[in-house]
């Protein structure tokens, strides 16, 4: 056994030039493999982290209909109670509450359709990092605006409103009666007051305007900067158009365009205070210790949350499929390509082993006349193409590791392609490999067992050739 | 005015039906019917196509308003979630290719002084409160008007169904209309061009004409889909009044079949045609 190894190195330094190449191609081909799987999963990892870290979080908690619909009525009622009950459970880190509504947002002479997107400026900051996507300006304060609480007209104040109704009718009257006369009656004096007095009391306005951040993208498109005052106009929960004015304290830039076109962020307090949606969300989005446990803390959750009202729970994976997809399509492509990669060194390997095979017949024929026996040729063939796959792959993993550890701290800057995101989540502008177990022993693995496949065709080639004829024809 | 004739530009309600015997009956009725009707007008084929349709239509459509009109309505709401009444007026203008319409608010307190108002193809929004105009694209004309069942395509008559449709008589009678007396009355259905700018795959409208051959309109069916056997929405006009010397209905209903309960109703308290306005009636400063 021992002599048999020894004539296999040997035979392998016999015609070094070959040796080398196919080496060569066996450990480029291991190596960069395992560069590119690294590169795979540090991609993977930044879609799945720009998903949960962006804005889904890794759990969320909606009414069972609000996702299919959006519809503002569809709420999760007693928020703070359940976003408690939510926070301590075991394996939760972070629990924020979220409320989505329509407007439009208009500055000067121009309106633009927004989002808007109410959020707890604490508690939103555990669960994703849309505080830190700020370019300008701050983000929104701590502290809710100051809004007095609406007060029910008295059965007199309803009375002098239904009065003065009618005196806007009657005005209303006489100025149609005057416009074949081309004069304009003027209101009613006192009567825009008067509203004004009404309005307040059943609906304040807020002691300064509450403060929003605009996404980097809408912010342009209206020409605003921080500190300037725009009007939003939204329809409330019960279907009555108001408007307000809001002062822009912040941009933010997340790298999905629609959200960077379309989302105007305020302080969850006031928004539900503006669409009479108190203590109600659409969303609590969950921040989980262990992110690979999201699916089994969201079956759980539901179990938890099953007692009050009905409530959907699930994890990102469930929210966003087309992420899990992409991920799980990139995998294959990658497979795929490892495949392609290691047949092409395969082929090297059996051309190479051949040629030695045929090149040795009369060497071959020689040791099987002195007493090596067939499946002694086979062994010493295979044990030749082993012992160079293994030096090979050494080579091809200290390559590789190389290159994945340039890939960790360096990067690979992708900038010079441009800006681009996949399914929504903006991609870093560097890439960063990613380091894991099976990234590096199924490059090996799959090398060795390809090697091996590939020499047996002349493996057993030499062991059938006849002593007696192969020495002859050489 | 208010349009006689109300489209959607985007529905944003759908009406799923729950059983295939009903798709089946969709079928069945679109079968028959025009067959029925074949047979029926194969008879007085030659008169009915001679009909006016599209000119009655016209007529109905532009019964509330004249070239120009100036009004006062009342607006009643009724949905599951909230009920409330608006008192309105209303200005039109349609001497131009694109009319024009002031739809301000009279009362409650909350609304009071509030503003729509519509000028070629956009839309703008006065709010006293802030004293600022927001100005809309024509994106929100299927959007609801301030949580009614009429659209801001309803009020500000953006679409037009003496255009863009075909029309056929279903059915003709003689019948009774107080207020008029001895009518006759017609149902035609329109179905949009194939290149229509319309949200609507069918609509049923129900119109009749007096003495003097006058067209009011009297019901209309709004179908989603034109084998649709349930309707989106029904308007129905009703209470035949004299208004600046001429008789119209004074109140328009919007039912939505799929919501049992829910409506929106107008009621017209004053109406003037052909009243003097001018751009400035529909101005920046006319709003405040």
């Amino acid at each position: 056994m021992n002599a048999i190894a020894r004539i296999a190195f040997r035979n392998l330094g016999r015609n070094r030039r070959r040796s080398l190449i196919t080496g060569a191609g066996i450990a480029l081909g291991v190596g960069m493999c395992i560069a590119v799987l690294g590169i795979m999963e540090g991609l993977s990892a930044e879609l799945i982290n720009g998903t949960t870290d962006g804005q889904l979080g890794h759990i969320q908690v909606h009414h069972p209909d609000y996702l299919s619909r959006r519809q503002l009525l569809k709420t999760v009622q007693q928020a703070p109670a359940l976003s408690e009950k939510v926070a301590t459970q075991p394996g939760i880190e972070a629990v924020s509450g979220r409320l989505y509504g329509w407007a439009y947002l208009s500055y000067r002479q121009r309106a633009i359709g927004v989002q808007l997107l109410g959020v707890d400026p604490v508690r939103e900051g555990g669960v994703t990092r849309m505080p830190r996507q700020i370019v300008a300006g701050s983000f929104l304060p701590a502290a809710p605006t100051p809004w007095p609480a609406g007060k029910q007209l008295t059965e007199a104040q309803a009375a002098q409103d239904r009065a003065l109704t009618e005196q806007a009718i009657a005005s209303a009257f006489d100025q149609i009666e005057q416009l074949d006369a081309g004069s304009n009656a003027a209101a009613p004096a006192g009567l825009a007051a008067q509203t004004q007095a009404i309005v307040e009391q059943i609906a304040p306005t807020p002691s300064k305007p509450p403060a929003v951040v605009l996404g980097n993208k809408l912010a342009r498109n209206l020409g605003v900067r921080p500190g300037d005052l725009v009007t939003v106009l939204y329809e409330n929960a019960q279907g009555a158009q108001l408007s307000l004015q809001v002062q822009v304290v912040g941009i933010s830039r997340t790298g999905t365009d629609l959200l960077d076109r379309t989302r105007a962020l305020l302080h969850l307090a006031d928004l539900q205070q503006m669409l009479g949606l108190q203590e109600q969300v659409h969303e609590l989005a969950i921040r989980v210790k262990q992110p690979q446990q999201a699916q089994a803390l969201a079956a759980g959750l539901q179990q938890v949350l099953s007692g009050g009202q009905a409530l959907s729970v699930q994890d990102w994976a469930a929210l966003r499929p087309d992420i899990l997809a992409l991920i799980t399509s990139n995998r294959m492509l990658m497979g795929s390509l490892v495949f392609i990669v290691f047949l092409i060194a395969g082929s090297g390997v059996l051309n190479t082993m051949l040629m030695s095979v045929l090149e040795r017949q009369k060497e071959l024929s020689m040791m099987k006349a002195l007493g090596l026996s067939a499946p002694g040729v086979t062994w010493l063939v295979l044990l030749e193409t082993l012992l160079l796959t293994l030096l090979a792959t050494a080579a091809g993993l200290v390559l590789g590791l190389g290159l994945i550890l340039y890939l960790q701290q360096v990067g690979w800057d992708i900038r010079s392609f441009g800006e681009f995101s996949l399914s929504g989540v903006e991609v870093a502008p560097v890439l960063r490999a990613e380091l894991t177990a099976s990234g590096v022993v199924i490059p090996l693995v799959a090398m060795w067992l390809i090697a091996i496949l590939a020499a047996l065709h002349p493996a057993i080639r030499a062991a059938r050739i006849s002593p007696a004829l192969g020495m002859r024809s050489a | 005015m208010l349009s006689p004739v109300f489209h959607l530009r985007r529905s944003r309600t759908v009406h799923p039906s729950p059983f295939r015997w009903k798709d089946s009956m969709a079928i069945y009725r679109t079968l028959t019917v025009p067959l029925t009707l074949l047979l029926s007008l194969a008879v007085h084929a030659s008169a009915a196509d001679s009909l006016p349709l599209q000119q009655w239509i016209k007529q109905a459509e532009t019964i509330l308003r004249g070239d120009t009109s100036a009004a006062i309505m009342s607006m009643k709401i009724k949905k599951e979630a909230y009920q409330r009444e608006y008192d309105l007026m209303v200005l039109t203008d349609d001497r131009a290719e694109s009319s024009k319409v002031l739809i301000k608010m009279l009362g409650p307190a909350l609304w009071r002084g509030n503003a729509t108002v519509k000028v070629d193809d956009k839309i703008s929004f006065y709010d006293p409160r802030n004293s600022r105009v927001t100005v809309m694209g024509s994106s929100m004309l299927g959007d609801n008007w301030m949580g009614s069942h009429f659209s801001n395509d309803d009020l500000m008559r953006e679409t037009d169904l003496s255009r863009h449709y075909d029309y056929q008589l279903l059915q003709q009678q003689a019948g009774q209309e107080e207020g008029i007396g001895a009518v006759r009355h017609y149902t035609i259905k329109l179905s949009p061009k194939p290149t229509a700018p319309v949200a609507w795959g069918k609509v049923v409208y129900q119109l009749y004409l007096d003495g003097q051959q006058r067209a009011y309109p009297k019901q209309l069916d709004y179908f989603q889909r034109a084998e649709d056997a349930q309707a989106a929405r029904t308007l129905s006009y009703s209470a035949l009044k004299a208004m600046d010397g001429k008789t119209v209905p004074t109140r328009m209903t919007m039912l939505l079949p799929a919501k049992r309960g829910e409506f929106t109703e107008i009621e017209y308290r004053k109406l003037k045609f052909n009243v003097k306005v001018s751009a400035e009636n529909f101005g920046e400063r006319a709003l405040q």
